[in-house]
């Protein structure tokens, strides 16, 4: 069963226009990557879902429930977790989360205790007194602690340090494994990668491809710098799978996309003074892939 | 009822304060009663006062002569503080959730705008009506124990039940506002200019005429003739619930097909 499913999704802000027909669904149990540049829509498709915005024109389900219609009861089974975190002044983090587990009429002090404690959250603190990475903090623990069915992620990671984040990751490991559903949504391709089971790609508002993760990494892209002692030709460099080859001097850079030992290779052949390979980002990606 | 404890909890201290800004006001003005009352040096400064300037404080003969026409020197005053505090409250009840962001916390939770709303009117009524109960009691406690003269609680009541009748315009006002507007960026810099804009219109009763009385809370009803012992007119206490209903009404239509914009 779809976990939630779009249909011709559109929202225009006045004459902008958020996301544009958009279709898509998250199977039950998949950690699904949502992924695209900073204002491509992302926030504004999960804020449809969540019905703080309504839509110009189509629909949206979550459990097969219409997300207005139904929104005050789908969202019992809905963990969310907005990208920036601001909680009410004044208020202990406890507090917080009580305030936060008040509303789903169960016993959440379990979950709130054991998913603090694995963040090291420190219960007693003021939310005013914490760090930006604690409050994100704060944010998981308010998004998961009623054990939801479908977590939705709005660019989580931002402000944890590499080990929580590894901690972050491990739980929504352990939760999906558990039979949830994952919406994760990001603009860091790493990120996704270590964790979405298929990825979800938008630009401008637009789907631009949905794929399985393995798909994706078999298409990756590399990003090669060079600074190479002589000259260079663009001859050298006219291999299947390069594109966007520009040479400056001793300064050589191209997009790669194959077999990584190909590469590999040819750069040996050449005599180099610095040598970088890194991912690239993907306004490149969409660029050169996606046309 | 989560969302009305959190909002109550909230709201507590500012509650408390302008329950004693009001108490003060009134403690302040009332003590004064003693020493001008029926003190001609004070009663021929005030005759000698410009016209214009007696209109604007709503200075008559009888304001020195009686303590009731001196309370409704008062609680005109307390009137437009009484404002303020009901602007306010209406006007950033929901209002701050969006400035806060606290607003996707609210309302990704399993509740409805509705039930929301419903609870935060709520709160706004209790805070209300808590404050008018303890500033009535200490009003009256304080003009027992100071004035002089006989003033009967009858009188009394229904000239200072004017306080919550201006606070329900403006709570049903600013209610609106904070549900209608996409942001708010500050409460303050709503209220007051709206709450003195009302004030200041109530000023042109002489080139308006009798119509005054529809356009301004402040001229619903005659103040200086309540304190003098007068009544309220049906059709304007009518005319007051008509216009807070509407806007409550309004304010729960537009709340629910609004979108919550992001900051």
């Amino acid at each position: 069963m779809d976990i939630v499913e779009t249909k011709n999704l559109t929202k225009y802000y006045g004459s902008v226009t958020g996301i544009k027909d958009l279709s898509l669904s998250v199977e039950e149990g998949e950690i699904l990557g949502f992924i695209g540049p900073n204002g491509a829509g992302k926030s504004t498709t999960i804020r449809l879902l969540l019905s703080l915005i309504y839509p110009s024109s189509g629909s949206a389900t979550i459990f097969g429930k219409d997300v207005i219609e139904y929104g005050p009861e789908i969202k019992r089974e809905i963990g969310y977790m907005p990208s920036e975190v601001f909680y009410y002044e004044n208020m202990r983090v406890k507090e917080l989360l009580e305030y936060s587990a008040s509303f789903y009429h169960k016993d959440c002090s379990k979950r709130i205790k054991d998913i603090s404690a694995l963040l090291k959250l420190d219960l007693n603190k003021k939310i005013d007194d914490l760090s930006y990475g604690n409050k994100k903090k704060v944010g998981i623990v308010q998004g998961l602690l009623h054990d939801p069915r479908l977590i939705i992620l709005d660019e989580p990671t931002g402000g944890l340090d590499p080990l929580m984040q590894k901690n972050f990751f491990q739980l929504l490991r352990e939760e999906n494994q558990a039979g949830k559903t994952i919406f994760f949504s990001s603009h860091i391709l790493s990120e996704v990668q270590k964790i979405c089971d298929r990825v979800a790609i938008v630009k401008d508002g637009d789907l631009i491809n949905i794929e399985s993760m393995e798909n994706l990494i078999q298409n990756n892209y590399k990003r090669v710098h060079l600074v190479t002692r002589q000259k260079v030709k663009h001859e050298q460099f006219q291999l299947p799978g390069v594109s966007n080859l520009k040479i400056e001097n001793s300064n050589v850079g191209f997009l790669y996309k194959g077999d990584v030992n190909t590469i590999s290779r040819l750069i040996a052949q050449i005599d180099l003074v610095d040598f970088m390979v890194e991912e690239p980002d993907l306004e490149e990606i969409f660029m050169h892939y996606y046309g | 009822m989560n969302v009305f404890f959190h909002e109550l909890k909230r709201n507590r201290n500012s509650t408390i304060v302008w329950i004693v800004a009001l108490i003060a006001i009134a403690a302040l003005y009332i003590s004064l009663y003693p020493s001008v009352a029926q003190n001609p040096a004070i009663a021929n400064i005030y005759k000698n006062f410009p016209e214009a300037f007696k209109k604007t404080f709503d200075i008559s003969e009888n304001t020195l002569n009686a303590f009731s026409g001196f309370y409704g020197l008062v609680l005109n005053l307390l009137l437009l503080g009484g404002a303020v505090q009901a602007m306010n409250l209406g006007a950033g009840i929901t209002s701050k959730e969006v400035r806060e962001r606290t607003a996707d916390f609210l309302l990704t939770k399993p509740i409805s705008r509705v039930s929301v709303l419903r609870q935060k009117l709520l709160t706004i009524f209790t805070i209300i009506i808590v404050t008018d109960l303890i500033f009535l009691a200490a009003d009256w406690g304080l003009i027992k124990a100071i004035v002089n003269e006989p003033y009967g609680f009858k009188t009394f009541f229904t000239a200072t039940s004017s306080l919550f009748l201006v606070q329900l315009f403006f709570l049903s006002f600013g209610f609106l506002l904070g549900s209608a507007r996409r942001r708010i960026k500050s409460v303050i810099a709503v209220s007051l200019p709206a709450v003195f804009g009302f004030y200041i219109i109530g000023l042109f009763d002489t080139v308006v005429g009798e119509k005054i009385k529809y356009m301004t809370p402040f001229k619903f009803f005659d103040v200086n003739m309540l304190t003098s012992g007068g009544s309220y007119e049906t059709g304007m206490l009518l005319y007051l619930a008509v216009l807070s209903i509407v806007a409550f009404v309004a304010s729960f239509m537009v709340y629910q097909k609004k979108d919550i914009p992001t900051l």
